[in-house]
């Protein structure tokens, strides 16, 4: 009886914090589908509205900013995982001279904030006439995953069993072979997990668009939002509709990688 | 095939000597057996002939060949390891073609191979599924598979039967053997198991702290143990040890053996002021049942095993050593019981008290 009123009990704490965490998910889905002028938060709206979405769509210009976020987010994406599957296979399966004290100034990536860089950033991209060009946004989030990307990988690598390596070099396969072949194929979750991660970071990235960008067709999709969010204040169902259609593609990467992502996740809870 | 020399190899992980001064000749086709319990140096020599870790110093032949600065894939040998290691995304059939695809043989030679080794194991209708899908006697095999295929000049095996049941470890011993057998192909297997060190190797090298302590054929090393290691270490249950010491009266040499308890032995043999006793179970008998025994000695039953054919019986004499007495099956004994035994004459070992070396049998 104690395991089956635990049980309840799990359940009625887990059930609390998925309504905490699900209300202003709600909340917005439900002013997004309200009538134009209806009251805004968590209500049954009388008739849905699916009309406010293709409103805030060509009023906001949304096609712009994702066109631009899908690019920089899948730029960021491909060249973080590859510049960390690299680098976390060098820190996390060879032995060479100064590898820890590397791997600590990689790790600083991880540390510092990136508030603290932005601003001399801004002035050596400006220098190099990069400000304004989609090169401005992807390289600093490319730095910035990698730090992650490298201290993720190499957890991976660490955890994977020696004789799976040895057995490749008997075999007669190069690092690079032992790496693309064998290591990367089996390491898939590790390697999707951090993928959906880096995606959404910089999908979500607001400040450096922010900063380094003021051309309208460069802005992203929460640089857009956040301008869309200036011009129609008064407008709630107009907003919410635009913050639904900036936060889908991260749901849907999600959705589509959710099984690999729970299993990376847990691969690294437990061996990592 | 070929030959391999180990010549004055020693390998140090910072302050500690895994392996001391080995130098092991294996011959051309020969099936030798690393034997130790852990920490004995038998996988990290394995390792050193692999290539997987570097020399400390000394020199490793494979062949003519010195192999001490030839990276793994160079030197044309094949692994089973103790986990097995099997690539876990690929099919059975990829896991046996990868070696040989990185060495860029021709497609149909690689399936020809693939297929030869497969039908020659018994995995022919695993070749499709993954290594997830697999048995671990399967799994087994397809390792096996896997070094078999490269068809390599020497064959290295780390532990491969460690993690089977019981029964299946025995079907397989006999089965690598054979294989080995009809292969002809130099292998050099490390184990914990003096079971698999007797039944299998062609010799045994013994080995304890990383020092080679005897290389010989099965029976040498069973029936001549070099020192009390070997003869504790080899053999199971394993030889009784007891510490005691000599006396010489009348030209006699007689064993004092704790207590009241003395065995006259006949020949006066040169023998030290104080030796190590050793018998194995199968020459420790029951006093009345057979004659030709040295003894008696009177001891205590402290445990028995009926395995149906014979009878184990652990008694406690001579000071605190425990002797095995080997006894018919049909024997019952009880714990506590006093218990009266002789040793075989002629099959009972001495060695120096204080190296610990064989000086013979009485």
């Amino acid at each position: 009886m104690i395991a089956r009123r635990e049980q309840a009990l799990n359940y009625a704490i887990l059930i609390v914090f998925s309504l905490v965490a699900l209300y202003p998910v709600l909340g917005i889905l439900s002013t997004a589908l309200s009538a134009p002028g209806d009251t805004a938060g968590l209500h049954f709206p009388s008739s849905l509205h699916f009309s406010n979405f293709s409103n805030a769509w060509t009023e906001g210009h949304f096609s712009s900013y994702l066109r631009s976020s899908a690019i920089v987010a899948v730029s960021v994406v491909a060249i973080s995982t590859v510049l960390s599957i690299l680098s976390g296979y060098a820190f996390g399966v060879m032995r060479f001279r100064g590898a820890t004290v590397l791997f600590y100034v990689f790790l600083l990536g991880l540390m510092v904030p990136e508030e603290a860089l932005i601003v001399p950033l801004y002035f050596d991209l400006r220098d190099l006439n990069l400000t304004d060009t989609y090169w401005s946004l992807i390289m600093p989030q490319v730095a910035l995953s990698v730090a992650f990307g490298t201290f993720w990988m190499r957890a991976f690598f660490v955890s994977t069993p020696r004789s799976l390596l040895e057995a490749a070099r008997i075999d007669g396969a190069s690092s690079w072979t032992t790496l693309w072949r064998v290591l990367v194929p089996f390491g898939r979750p590790a390697i999707l997990t951090m993928m959906v991660l880096v995606f959404m970071w910089t999908w979500n990235e607001f400040l450096l668009a922010l900063v380094m960008v003021s051309k309208e067709n460069l802005r992203t999709a929460p640089l857009g939002l956040a301008f869309f969010q200036g011009q129609h204040t008064s407008d709630l169902t107009l907003l919410a509709a635009g913050a639904v259609i900036v936060a889908s593609p991260v749901v849907i990467v999600y959705i589509f990688l959710q099984r690999h992502f729970i299993r990376g996740m847990l691969t690294g809870a437990v061996k990592g | 095939m070929a030959t391999v020399a180990f010549e004055h190899v020693t390998k140090r992980f910072g302050d500690t000597t895994a392996v001391a001064d080995l130098s092991l000749d294996i011959e051309d086709g020969e099936f030798m057996v690393l034997v130790g319990p852990s920490g004995s140096g038998k996988t990290t020599a394995l390792r050193l002939l692999a290539g997987l870790e570097a020399l400390t110093s000394g020199s490793i032949r494979i062949g003519d060949r010195v192999v001490d600065a030839v990276a793994p894939r160079e030197r044309d040998i094949a692994m089973v390891f103790q986990d097995y290691a099997l690539y876990p995304q690929m099919s059975v059939r990829q896991n046996l073609a990868f070696g040989l695809r990185i060495r860029k043989l021709p497609r149909a030679e690689i399936r020809r191979r693939v297929d030869e080794t497969a039908g020659l194991l018994g995995i022919e209708t695993l070749l499709e599924r993954k290594p997830r899908a697999l048995s671990g006697g399967q799994r087994q095999r397809v390792a096996l598979g896997r070094a078999l295929v490269r068809e390599p000049q020497v064959f290295l095996m780390d532990e491969p039967l460690s993690n089977l049941d019981a029964k299946l470890r025995a079907q397989t011993r006999s089965e690598i053997r054979r294989l080995q057998h009809e292969i002809g192909t130099t292998t050099v297997y490390v184990t914990h198991d003096q079971v698999e060190a007797m039944t299998m190797g062609d010799r045994i090298a013994t080995m304890r702290d990383g020092v080679l302590e005897q290389v010989g054929d099965p029976d040498t090393v069973y029936e001549k143990p070099a020192n009390t290691f070997v003869a504790s270490f080899i053999g199971s249950p394993a030889m009784s040890l007891a510490r005691v010491g000599c006396d010489r009266r009348n030209g006699k040499v007689q064993l004092l053996l704790g207590g009241q308890q003395q065995l006259v032995l006949d020949g006066a043999a040169d023998i030290p002021a104080e030796v190590i006793v050793g018998a194995r179970p199968e020459h420790t008998r029951l006093w009345e049942s057979e004659a030709n025994l040295l003894g008696p000695i009177d001891g205590t039953v402290e445990y028995v095993e009926s395995l149906g054919r014979e009878t184990l019986i652990g008694v406690e004499a001579a000071g605190s050593t425990r002797f095995v007495v080997e006894a018919d099956g049909r024997v019952r004994a009880e714990a506590g019981e006093a218990l009266r035994f002789g040793l075989r004459r002629g099959w009972v070992y001495l060695f120096d008290a204080e190296n610990e070396q064989a000086l013979g049998r009485i």
